[in-house]
């Protein structure tokens, strides 16, 4: 399917007005960097695959083994 | 004219404040009350947003935690905001500055927050305001655990039940110091703490930091002064205020030595740096200190008292003989004795001190029990501080009835810190 060099020049640009969400597509959290009985206490909030705003990547995690269950990322940043 | 007059912890607006001291379960701070607080953020697509806070200790360098920067993109355009209380009204003292330098600790690892300090310089230093002032960084003479007055304060999420909120004026709220022994205990957490962290919080829970305080200072003053130091730095705990499981912090003095390095600037205690010298003065020479006409007492525990002006403090002895040339007399004495170190000269006696300009150094601390009660006038005070130019001849014992004869013993905090916060009592 050939589309029109024109848009071809645009798609990046298009690509990052659809940005929020940004980082399409659920992501696995990264809990093997976690090894405390706890979470750091920064801000970078992570909305979940069950919809719901973690304060960090860490508190989900945590939250998925207190409550044995693999919510993954959504997408960075609170959700919407 | 060094960094506000070379003296810490300094809260010029906090006494007008009255007696008000998420963080969760905190209180909305009033502007000035924590005036090295940084908030630092980052660049988002809704504009910026609060990530972690940050403590002034110099008017260039920030302290602050290292996993705040596990994502640093775009770390140029972060911004530090200075001097503030709320973030989306700013006002006219607070300062923004960005990144010039990070410093974060050689050996953190992430997944103990293990060493979880770091160091931020500012883009351009700042000036010293009511807003604007460095926090004191503990040394060594300063013994943690006997700290009863901490506090912390952030924009941390006040609500665990809605962890997308950060605070928009800054909370704090007033900890606990708790023993290392037992928050390590199996029913806390269970040997996970590391030496170089402290516990802060309850018990019970329901008072601690939280998510977005990260970076901000465990904060304490001893009972009798008004100077804080930061003697922590929020890195980590289980959930926030619950019970058993209080706020984990990177223990400030265990990492003086890194951060003097790595920033390369003198930092002052909360008694500024002419207080140490004096003390090394004082060191060995207990006996031609003491006053002549002194209570007897051993050697060891000989008090000196000292006049010295707060604009003296801090400052470099050296430097300050030129000017306290042409000064009085005492001055001169003072200043010249403690620059070639030597013994103080025995005819100053506390007679030719203005009281707020008595300064005690001695070996231990002021006796404690002091009651906080209701308010008192400052008549007490007078009378406490025309007592002590009296009669107090430089021995603990002595202060102590001063206390009690003057009715100063039992003065509220706030009040008690007006008469004494000139009388700061140092080890020697």
């Amino acid at each position: 399917m050939g589309a029109p060099p024109a848009l071809l020049w645009l798609l990046p640009g298009l690509l990052l007005l659809l940005l929020p969400p940004p980082g399409k597509g659920d992501s696995e959290p990264q809990c093997n960097l976690y090894a405390l009985p706890g979470c750091p206490r920064n801000f970078n909030p992570v909305c979940g695959t069950d919809g719901k705003t973690y304060p960090n990547e860490c508190v989900l995690c945590s939250t998925n083994r207190e409550e044995k269950r693999s919510v993954q990322i959504s997408y960075k940043g609170s959700c919407s | 004219m060094p960094f506000c007059s070379g003296v810490c912890g300094r809260r010029p607006l906090a006494p007008s404040h009255g007696g008000s001291i998420r963080v969760i379960g905190g209180t909305n701070a009033l502007p000035g009350t924590w005036p090295w607080m940084v908030s630092i953020q980052i660049p988002t697509r809704n504009g910026y947003r609060h990530v972690c806070g940050g403590s002034l200790i110099s008017p260039r360098w920030v302290l602050t935690a290292a996993h705040c920067f596990l994502q640093k993109k775009f770390l140029e355009h972060w911004k530090l905001v200075i001097g503030a209380t709320q973030l989306s009204q700013p006002g006219p003292d607070v300062l923004e500055r960005t990144i010039k330098n990070l410093v974060e600790h050689e050996q953190y690892q992430q997944r103990r927050s293990l060493n979880d300090v770091a160091l931020m310089e500012l883009n351009e230093p700042v000036n010293c305001t009511d807003y604007t002032q460095p926090a004191c960084l503990p040394d060594s003479d300063v013994d943690i655990s006997t700290l009863t007055h901490c506090y912390v304060s952030g924009w941390g999420v006040t609500d665990v039940t809605r962890p997308s909120q950060t605070a928009d004026v800054m909370q704090e709220a007033k900890v606990n110091l708790i023993p290392l022994d037992v928050c390590n205990s199996s029913d806390w957490y269970n040997t996970q703490i590391h030496y170089n962290n402290l516990c802060a919080g309850y018990e019970e829970g329901g008072i601690d930091s939280c998510q977005g305080d990260s970076g901000g200072p465990l904060m304490c003053r001893e009972a009798r002064s008004e100077r804080f130091w930061v003697v922590g730095v929020t890195s980590w705990g289980a959930g926030c205020a619950k019970a058993r499981r209080p706020g984990v912090y990177s223990a400030t003095h265990l990492f003086l030595d890194w951060i003097k390095g790595r920033t390369r600037e003198p930092y002052l205690n909360s008694l500024p740096a002419v207080n140490i010298r004096l003390k090394a003065a004082a060191t060995g020479a207990g006996k031609s200190l003491r006053r002549p006409t002194g209570t007897r007492g051993d050697g060891d525990r000989a008090q000196v008292a000292l006049c010295l002006t707060e604009g003296l403090w801090g400052r470099q002895l050296e430097g300050q003989q030129r000017k306290a040339r042409g000064k009085s007399s005492f001055y001169s004495k003072v200043v010249a004795a403690a620059a070639k170190k030597q013994h103080f000269p025995t005819s100053v006696a506390f007679a030719q001190c203005r009281p707020v300009e008595l300064f005690w150094v001695g070996r231990g601390r002021l006796r404690s029990g002091l009651q906080e009660e209701e308010d008192c006038s400052v008549a007490p005070c007078d009378r406490f501080a025309q007592h002590f130019v009296d009669k107090v001849t430089g021995s603990l014992s002595d202060l102590d009835s001063a206390l009690t004869a003057t009715g100063v013993r039992g003065c509220q905090d706030a009040v008690l810190s007006r008469c004494l916060g000139y009388f700061s009592v140092y080890s020697v």
